[in-house]
């Protein structure tokens, strides 16, 4: 299990949290919350649903939590680390900065629509799993969705031409 | 239908998620309407944008870390944890220890007379030679590092010194002059009669103490080895910037030794030589067993694409010498990648970095959040 969803339970965190470190603990927990709690999973959803839906908890709760917001505000450089530009050997510069601004639009979402976008776009779930992984309505995440795309072309604008 | 009703199902229309009459109502109005279908085709730009983002990838031992902290520890390591977890007790624990240790250590000293001789005449007289006077005597505060060991006899003020006497005295002002001598590599040698033998005995005592443990920072023999480092600390840290990183990449055990860089006129070791030496590091650095090193995690990971993992690995070899980085071990990763783990000094890490770009892919997985001196940084070499 850990093998298999590893990078897409660190991917969803990295992009929701904005830091390798933090990103590594939430995908850590959610392995080991899923461990202990194996044996109550029911199979409503698939097995990778109920990781997401593990995983998105935590982060929306630890994004939430005031200790959060507060060592946030104190280190605001965290999500620029995430984004920083870097030349690839390549010298595709040009892609690497739409990619740097695209995860800088990603950081700048509200986190509930940040969610979102990350489970459909990023990791390819339904909506109908994204409704049972956050516990949304359908409507809800076909709003939410939408609003977060609009968001994301209108600050992207430069690079859709 | 409206263009705002039409614009706000287009994201469900890209998703393929409208039902087949809905479906069929937008695109009656997109059919009409030229602004509501560039809207659309930007909007689906976008979608395709964040579709080809890359994706992330976990650090290369996140398993073994995920692993480590699911499975319970066995009772006996619980208890043992418990027992000297605490600060409380484990403090003090460790204080007693060493007061018993050094306790003993005194005692044994003391009751066995042998030990004191050898202590008193541990190195042979050397020959009297004209060595040149040095530029100022050693002062009482600063007494020579090998004193405590052997003080002598109280009372007994020796007129004319001893052989033995003479010999460290020789030594302790032989350490003064040779302060600036060692950050200016320009500054005289040390003369013909300066006790070589004792330095470079040091020398050797401080580069097998680095064999050993080559990712500990200075060992207390290598700080033995600078008693001038002590009164001018500034003047210790001021050259660590530039020349010193290749210096200290060369004390981290590749290719001269301490006695070879204070000797002027001794030939640098060919890099022939170094790395049959490198290789010795690698083979003894990772001395304890390597599964129980999977779980410890490095200052730093990352992954380094490569097209041909032979190319590569000689680029690496070429870099690390440059740069005075020594690798600690390796492992196989599956599928013909491996994880090799590096001892980076601090100052070498941009380019060690800038350097791992130039052989291939290098992206971070885990940057390095606090810096030691001696970073442990583990590359994930895959094609």
């Amino acid at each position: 299990m850990v093998k298999t969803y590893q990078h897409r339970l660190y991917g969803v965190a990295l992009r929701m949290m904005g830091s390798w470190a933090e990103a590594e603990d939430i995908a850590q927990e959610t392995f080991v919350r899923a461990h202990r709690a194996l044996a109550e999973f029911r199979g409503d959803s698939s097995l990778s649903t109920w990781l997401y839906a593990i995983a998105s908890r935590l982060c929306l709760n630890r994004l939430a939590s005031a200790e959060y917001r507060i060592a946030r505000s104190r280190d605001a450089g965290s999500v620029d680390d995430l984004i920083g530009l870097e030349e690839e050997p390549g010298g595709d510069l040009e892609r690497t900065e739409r990619e740097a601004a695209l995860r800088r639009a990603i950081g700048e979402l509200p986190e509930e629509r940040r969610i979102v976008v990350v489970l459909r776009d990023l990791e390819g779930l339904s909506y109908e799993e994204i409704a049972t992984a956050l516990g949304l309505e359908l409507n809800t995440v076909r709003s939410r969705l939408h609003r977060a795309r609009l968001e994301l072309k209108d600050k992207l604008e430069g690079y859709l031409a | 239908m409206t263009c705002a009703e039409n614009r706000e199902q287009h994201s469900a229309l890209l998703d393929g998620e409208l039902s087949p009459v809905e479906r069929a109502r937008v695109e009656a109005h997109l059919a009409d309407c030229p602004e509501c279908s560039a809207e659309l085709a930007r909007l689906a730009r976008m979608v395709g944008m964040l579709h080809a983002l890359p994706a992330e990838r976990a650090a290369p031992f996140f398993v073994d870390r995920v692993l480590a902290a699911v499975r319970p520890a066995p009772w006996y390591a619980r208890l043992g944890r418990r027992l000297v977890q605490p600060w409380r007790v484990k403090l003090p624990l460790e204080a007693a220890a060493l007061v018993i240790v050094a306790l003993g250590a005194v005692y044994v000293f003391q009751k066995t007379p042998e030990l004191q001789q050898a202590a008193r005449y541990q190195a042979p007289a050397p020959a009297p030679t004209p060595a040149p006077p040095p530029p100022q005597t050693p002062s009482p505060a600063t007494p020579p590092a090998s004193t405590p060991a052997t003080p002598p006899p109280v009372g007994q003020v020796p007129a004319a010194p001893s052989p033995a006497m003479s010999d460290e005295r020789q030594r302790a002002k032989t350490a003064q002059p040779e302060a600036p001598a060692r950050p200016a590599p320009s500054a005289p040698a040390p003369p013909a009669s300066l006790p070589g033998g004792a330095l470079s005995k040091d020398a050797n005592r401080a580069e097998s103490s680095k064999l050993e443990a080559p990712a500990k920072g200075p060992s207390p023999s290598e700080e033995a080895v600078k008693p001038q480092a002590a009164p001018a600390p500034a003047a210790k840290e001021a050259p660590k910037d530039k020349d010193s990183v290749s210096r200290e990449g060369e004390r981290a055990g590749e290719k001269k030794g301490d006695g070879a860089r204070m000797d002027a006129q001794a030939p640098a070791a060919p890099p022939a030589q170094a790395e049959p030496r490198r290789q010795r590091l690698g083979r003894v650095a990772p001395a304890a067993p390597e599964a129980a090193r999977d779980f410890v995690p490095p200052d730093a990971s990352g992954r380094l694409a490569v097209g041909d993992r032979e190319a590569a690995e000689r680029a690496l070899v070429d870099l690390r010498g440059r740069l005075g980085v020594t690798e600690a071990f390796r492992r196989d990763a599956g599928e013909g990648n491996v994880v090799i783990e590096m001892i980076v000094p601090r100052a070498a890490l941009a380019d060690f970095t800038r350097g791992l770009d130039g052989i291939g892919r290098w992206t971070w997985d885990r940057d390095p959040s606090t810096l030691p001196p001696q970073i442990r940084l583990h590359i994930l070499l895959a094609r």
